[in-house]
């Protein structure tokens, strides 16, 4: 048996190596401000508009790249919240951006997919598809506002379009919605 | 027909029940991998730049033990997290009782005075890698205060690490800048008592046990070519080299400084951080470069180095070897670690690394760092989980495992075994002291020596 002793690995200490102040001090507000309900907000968010799961994923990892890399033009901290919110719409823009108008997979919860004999379940599904069926500026404002539980000037400041621009989306998105969901009730109970 | 307010209450309801759960534990995994990730690639700007590579890895990957720990426990992710065993206390994180800002002892150029009968010296450094060639002979490289600022400085043990004396170290930077020109040291190791080298990216030898360095230049590489391994066994000694484009090994018998370069070349893969690890046994010996992934591999065989098919080439994570024998191989690979996360696994190889059989059981870490092997059945793996870094070991070949030491916050290096019972690892961290560690039960507790006041 060799008598030397250890095993090479090339690896050593960050104080000496390399791992300055300021990046050692970025990583750490990262780390803070990148917390549990950050990231929930972030996929749950990324879910809902994208509707597939593996592009949820990618497109809050995406996010959390992009508030890496420009951390440093987050003046407050207690804005991190809205800052990383307006990063989040913007990945999942680019996401659909990319898909070139194809179809959107969408990936239902094992528990949704399922038949239930609740009463409620049926209109709530179609009024979940309805919405899936959204167009992309109509779901985001959707979104956010009954799931993100934003104002409308809130909305205007994370989608960066006018509050009037919101107020119109989200009055058409809600007229496409009751349409689909009463056009689904009446096929339910047509003889 | 209903009214908004209720509709909305509908569309509010449908959205919840469509949002998903938990944050998968893979995502949070990857996003706290972004600082390392992009730390190193802003310091590797090319191949050229590669001399620092190991330096670079190493910078980062301080960052994600200490972020990734963090933001993996702020986020609570569901990671296997073991207890101590039964009557083994944890290790304290080294220097918890010390602040980052405490002196390090000079070390003198000449010999301290011999230690008192029943007194136990510290180092007199800030460790930083650690040689043993027996039980009893060790050597440590590191860091003092010196008249000039921060020196490289060696403490050397003939006690198996109870007392320690300063020894002569080369005359060169300690841990030097990540800036590529930048000479220095950062690793040492010896084959006997009077055969040593300090390394990384210089090359210094000593065959008088350490009173005198001599810097070396490696015939067939240029000149400044970083040397990123260095192991020595069996007589010989071997140095993995960077010429600039691809690794390259250079052996030599370790009483002289005769270095003949093997015509294997490995080239390196294409992530931002190619690191290489060297494994001797015997005359035995592997090498495994990762870049990010497992990239490639070399193995020695009757004296000569060649191609050899690393273990966890697909597993899209890299791999720790560690070698218990000339045949006995264990690797501990990061499945997956670049796409879906799996988790920590064991493979273990008892043709010398021709064929690996997965252990039973997952390695109960997050990430692996490095892995010792004591024997083909006690393996300890140093990696890290949401609490930050430790050591996790079996001791019934991946069967079963449990954590033998909780180190917080820091990067580990040097973990090894000299002998089936005695090991070593050095723990340091951004702020906290570097504290070197051993084990004499072979792996289940391990304990800072040489310590100030210890």
């Amino acid at each position: 048996m060799s008598m030397t002793a250890v095993e090479q690995r090339g690896v050593a200490k960050a104080e000496d190596r390399g791992v300055g102040r300021t990046e050692d001090s970025q990583a750490r507000t990262f780390a803070e401000l990148m917390d549990r309900p950050a990231l929930e907000r972030a996929y749950r968010y990324a879910t809902l508009m994208l509707g597939d799961r593996a592009d949820a994923e990618d497109a809050t990892h995406d996010a959390a790249l992009t508030a890496w890399r420009h951390l440093g033009e987050l003046r407050d901290p207690g804005k991190f919240e809205a800052w990383f919110g307006r990063i989040v719409v913007n990945a999942c823009r680019d996401r659909l951006r990319r898909r070139r108008r194809m179809p959107i997979h969408v990936e239902l919860d094992s528990e949704l997919a399922s038949p239930d004999a609740n009463d409620d379940f049926a209109p709530r599904d179609a009024l979940a598809a309805a919405i899936r069926s959204l167009g992309a500026d109509h779901r985001e404002v959707v979104v956010l506002r009954y799931y993100g539980d934003l104002s409308v000037d809130q909305i205007a400041a994370r989608t960066g379009v006018g509050a009037g621009t919101v107020k119109s989306r989200l009055h058409y998105a809600l007229r496409e919605l009751r349409a689909a969901v009463d056009a689904q009730d009446q096929g339910r109970f047509r003889p | 027909m209903k009214s908004d307010e209720s509709f909305e209450q509908d569309v509010r309801a449908s959205l919840r029940a469509s949002a998903p759960g938990q944050v998968p534990e893979d995502l949070v995994v990857r996003i706290a991998a972004i600082p390392v990730e992009e730390l190193a690639t802003a310091r590797v700007h090319g191949l050229h730049l590669f001399a620092r590579s190991a330096v670079n890895l190493a910078a980062a990957a301080i960052v994600v033990v200490a972020v990734a720990a963090l933001i993996i426990s702020r986020n609570g992710a569901n990671v296997p997290v073991g207890g101590p065993p039964n009557g083994s206390p944890s290790v304290a994180a080294p220097g918890a009782t010390s602040s980052a800002a405490t002196p390090v002892p000079a070390v003198s150029p000449s010999p301290s005075p011999a230690a008192q009968p029943g007194a136990v010296p510290a180092l007199g450094l800030s460790p930083a890698s650690v040689t043993f060639v027996s039980a009893d002979d060790g050597w440590v490289l590191g860091k003092a205060t010196c008249a000039s600022g921060q020196c490289a400085a060696i403490a050397r043990t003939a006690d198996g690490g109870r007392t320690w004396v300063a020894v002569s170290a080369p005359d060169a930077p300690i841990f030097p800048s990540p800036n590529d020109a930048s000479p220095g040291i950062s690793e040492l190791r010896f084959a006997d008592a009077l055969n040593g080298w300090a390394f990384g990216p210089d090359l210094w030898s000593t065959h008088d046990g350490g009173t005198t360095w001599v810097r070396q230049a490696i015939p067939g590489v240029a000149a400044g070519s970083n040397v990123a391994a260095l192991e020595a066994a069996s007589g010989m000694v071997h140095a993995v080299v960077f010429d600039g484009s691809a690794y390259r090994v250079a052996s030599s018998p370790v009483g002289s400084d005769s270095w003949a370069l093997a015509a294997i070349r490995i080239p390196v893969g294409a992530g931002p951080v190619p690191t290489i690890q060297l494994v001797l046994q015997g005359g035995s010996g592997w090498l495994l470069e990762n870049d990010r992934t497992v990239v490639a591999g070399a193995r020695l065989a009757n004296g000569a180095w060649v191609t050899w098919q690393p273990p966890c080439a697909t597993a899209v994570g890299p791999a720790f070897l560690a070698a218990s024998g000339t045949l006995d191989l264990a690797a501990a690979c990061d499945v997956g670690l670049w796409s879906n996360p799996t988790g920590e696994h064991l493979f273990l190889s008892p043709d010398g690394g021709s064929t690996f059989t997965e252990s039973v059981t997952k390695v109960p870490l997050t990430m692996g760092a490095m892995a010792a092997a004591a024997s083909p059945s006690v393996i300890v793996v140093g990696g890290s989980d949401a609490t930050g870094a430790l050591l996790v070991a079996t001791f019934d070949a991946g069967k079963s495992w449990s954590v033998v030491a909780r180190l917080g916050s820091v990067q580990i290096a040097d973990l090894g075994f000299t002998t089936p019972s005695q090991g070593v690892v050095v723990a340091a961290g951004a702020n906290v002291p570097a504290t070197l560690l051993m084990t004499r039960d072979g792996g289940h507790t391990w304990s800072p020596v040489g310590q100030a006041g210890s």
